[in-house]
């Protein structure tokens, strides 16, 4: 469906894709994984025929990208990572303006402009100008703008940064059902566990170069880290950390909610020496579970860096 | 039938924006309140102010004179022209040997002053000055000044019929994605950017008729219609300037500038000159750039607007009419051309 080999872009001084590589095959969520500025928006103008580049080769459905190609741009739909709207119309004419550029059979986009209302819940809005919707509202306009027209490959450049937990799971639910209508789906995020639940494979993106493509589980095996452990302690957090800042082979402490999750620098770290050193500390625990590496622990690993908001 | 829902979606938009309402409405209807309060009567053409001169005796000089219409000749010794002169009863005074005495200088002085100077240039030139059309000359050097409220008028009119720029520009800066977050979704969808951009032009051009068609209105109703003898033509000469104004407005909507600021700027600046050297400042500028760059007055679309739209209301000369319409028409096609080569499937090398 998607085809990208060692597509190379520059602009100016800077490289924006260096020998970037990625496939998706039909009727996959396909995650593009990256820091800011890693190139994610980058390859997606490139793949979009917007953007020249320098060297490489990008074919969507078996075709050489061509910017001249209606056929295929029928086909395609895209949701820009920065709001494109327009001002002067409301909610419903500026879904209804941008399904025009696709569908010209008035009943036919009736019917989609309804759909893509109800898609993103904006139904209350409908007579809105986009200046009196919230920020996230925006969003979801923006992105009821480039899928109107039930497109078969979407392109989504984080299209969820700006909206809350509700709406976000209420699109991610809906994006999951383009897929079962037979969509594919590049989406690009930061938000890992968004990407996690989401995206049926992921390709993790820095400094211009996929460093690693595959689904959850490939990626989990393909990692020297055996994961995390997820400890509930008893003592006060100050207290935990300072016990645990002792320990020398622990890479990474993380807490959310009441737990710990702990990764050690190598995977043959043996359980039982740290939880002798815990004993011998005095930290005493009421849960302690071992969990398989996160798509954070992952990217860690891969690029040093950590992809927090 | 898209032509036409696109071209509504340009009405929409302009519709509901301050900015077109300020600057094609409003701000046309209070510059011309303030010429309207600053100039005096105006009138129609039938009425022409005559200028009234003093002449030494009944030589050539009287002959010629008093053959052309817009002159009030009287026969006076240099006493009585001194005091006339004096109590502004006559323009200026020729003696004998055709030298020109004036009291002050202004339009008036000019044209009599450009007159004579005709004059003696045929009488050196020893043809028979029989054969020579003085009143022709007038007509064709100097007959702006007569009215030169008027002309500011006719260029006001022909400096906002090209305001359908704006609307245009705007637009077409929102089709590219180099200029505009929209232009993605322009760019990637199979739709036919001549299409958009013509129901764009179209509406554009509709709605800047229609805006100029109230400042007329307003004009005809505070002169009494003595500034528009040849309504229905005018209103094609306004038409086609509305159109000359959206190539323009392809022009500026193609510069690869983002900031929409800067564009409009410079929109406001060329019509401005444009309607500048054209009368709108007034006949003296306009008569240095018809002396001093002959070919800017040639193809000043502003200025040949202006010079044509008085010509038919208020000499009933059509001999410009076409050729303005012509230009015009010229200028549109080529800024059609340069946008399409612009615009031609285009990829960017950067965003
Ligand atoms: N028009 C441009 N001119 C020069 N450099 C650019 C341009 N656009 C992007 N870049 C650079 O190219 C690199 C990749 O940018 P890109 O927008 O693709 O990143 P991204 O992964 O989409 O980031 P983000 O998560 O912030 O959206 C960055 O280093 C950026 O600074
Ligand atoms: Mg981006």
């Amino acid at each position: 469906m998607i085809h990208v080999e060692n597509v190379v872009k520059r602009y100016k001084e800077v490289i924006a894709l260096d020998h970037f590589t990625f496939n998706a095959e039909k009727n996959e969520i396909i995650g593009l994984l990256g820091p800011n500025g890693c190139g994610k928006t980058t390859a997606i103008n490139c793949m979009l025929s917007l953007l020249t580049f320098d060297s490489g080769e990008i074919k969507l459905f078996g075709k050489p990208v061509n910017p001249n190609d209606n056929d295929i741009k029928r086909r395609i739909g895209v949701v820009p990572q920065e709001l494109a709207l327009f001002d002067k119309l409301n909610v419903y004419e500026n879904i209804d303006f941008f399904c025009g550029l696709y569908v010209t059979d008035k009943t036919k986009r009736k019917q989609l402009v309804e759909e893509a209302i109800q898609f993103v819940d904006l139904d209350k809005y409908r007579s809105f100008m986009p200046k009196k919707l919230s920020g996230g509202l925006k969003r979801r306009l923006n992105i009821a703008c480039g899928i109107a027209h039930q497109p078969e490959l979407i392109f989504l450049d984080e299209p969820t940064v700006a909206v809350d937990a509700q709406s976000r799971n209420f699109m991610i639910e809906g994006i999951k059902r383009m897929r079962e209508n037979g969509a594919t789906i590049v989406y690009t995020t930061h938000y890992l566990d968004e990407a996690e639940e989401l995206c049926d494979r992921h390709v993790i993106m820095d400094n211009g170069k996929s460093v690693a493509q595959g689904t959850l589980t490939e990626l989990q095996n393909s990692m020297t880290t055996e994961g995390s452990l997820k400890i509930n302690f008893v003592e006060t957090e100050e207290a935990v950390n300072a016990v645990l800042k002792k320990y020398p082979s622990i890479s990474r402490i993380e807490k959310k909610n009441d737990n710990f999750y702990i990764t050690f620098i190598s995977s043959d770290e043996k359980l039982s020496d740290f939880l002798k050193f815990i004993d011998e500390e005095g930290l005493t625990y009421t849960e302690l579970t071992s969990e398989k590496p996160s798509l954070s622990d992952i990217f860690l690993e891969l690029t040093g860096k950590e992809l927090r908001d | 039938m898209e032509l036409f829902r696109l071209a509504i979606i340009t009405l929409k938009i302009n519709a509901r924006d301050f900015g077109f309402w300020f600057w094609m409405v409003i701000y046309p209807l209070l510059l011309a309140t303030m010429f309207v309060i600053t100039t005096q009567n105006i009138t129609g053409s039938d009425s022409l102010d005559d200028i009234t001169i003093g002449v030494e005796d009944e030589n050539n000089y009287y002959t010629i004179l008093s053959e052309i219409e817009i002159l009030e000749v009287e026969i006076l010794n240099k006493e009585e022209a001194r005091t006339a002169l004096e109590n502004e009863e006559i323009t200026a005074f020729i003696d004998t040997d055709g030298d020109m005495i004036v009291a002050s200088s202004g339009l008036d002085e000019t044209i009599v002053s450009s007159i004579v100077n005709n004059i003696h240039q045929v009488i050196e030139s020893d043809v028979g000055f029989q054969h020579y059309d003085f009143e022709q000359s007038y007509v064709d050097t100097q007959d702006y000044s007569a009215h030169p409220e008027v002309v500011m008028f006719f260029s006001l009119l022909g400096m906002l019929s090209f305001y359908s720029l704006f609307s245009v520009m705007e637009f077409l800066t929102k089709l590219q994605p180099n200029l505009s977050h929209q232009g993605a979704r322009f760019y990637a969808s199979p739709t036919n950017k001549s299409q958009i951009l013509i129901s764009n032009v179209m509406a554009s051009v509709f709605m800047g008729l229609l805006a100029n068609g109230m400042l007329i209105i307003f004009l005809m109703i505070v002169y009494q219609g003595a500034l528009f003898d040849q309504l229905f033509t005018t209103l094609l000469l306004i038409l086609v300037g509305n159109i000359t104004g959206a190539g323009l407005g392809l022009i500026l909507g193609v510069l690869p500038v983002k900031n929409e600021g800067f564009k409009t700027t410079i929109g406001i600046l060329v019509t401005l000159f444009f309607a500048f050297s054209g009368g709108l400042a007034g006949p003296f500028l306009r008569q240095a750039v018809i002396e001093n760059f002959p070919l800017l007055h040639r193809f000043n679309p502003i200025g040949q607007l202006t010079d044509t739209m008085y010509q038919i209301n208020y000499m009933a000369n059509y001999d410009n009419y076409l050729p303005t319409i012509i230009l015009l028409l010229i200028i549109f096609v080529i800024s059609v051309i340069i946008a399409i080569v612009a615009l031609r499937g285009q990829q960017y090398d950067s965003l």
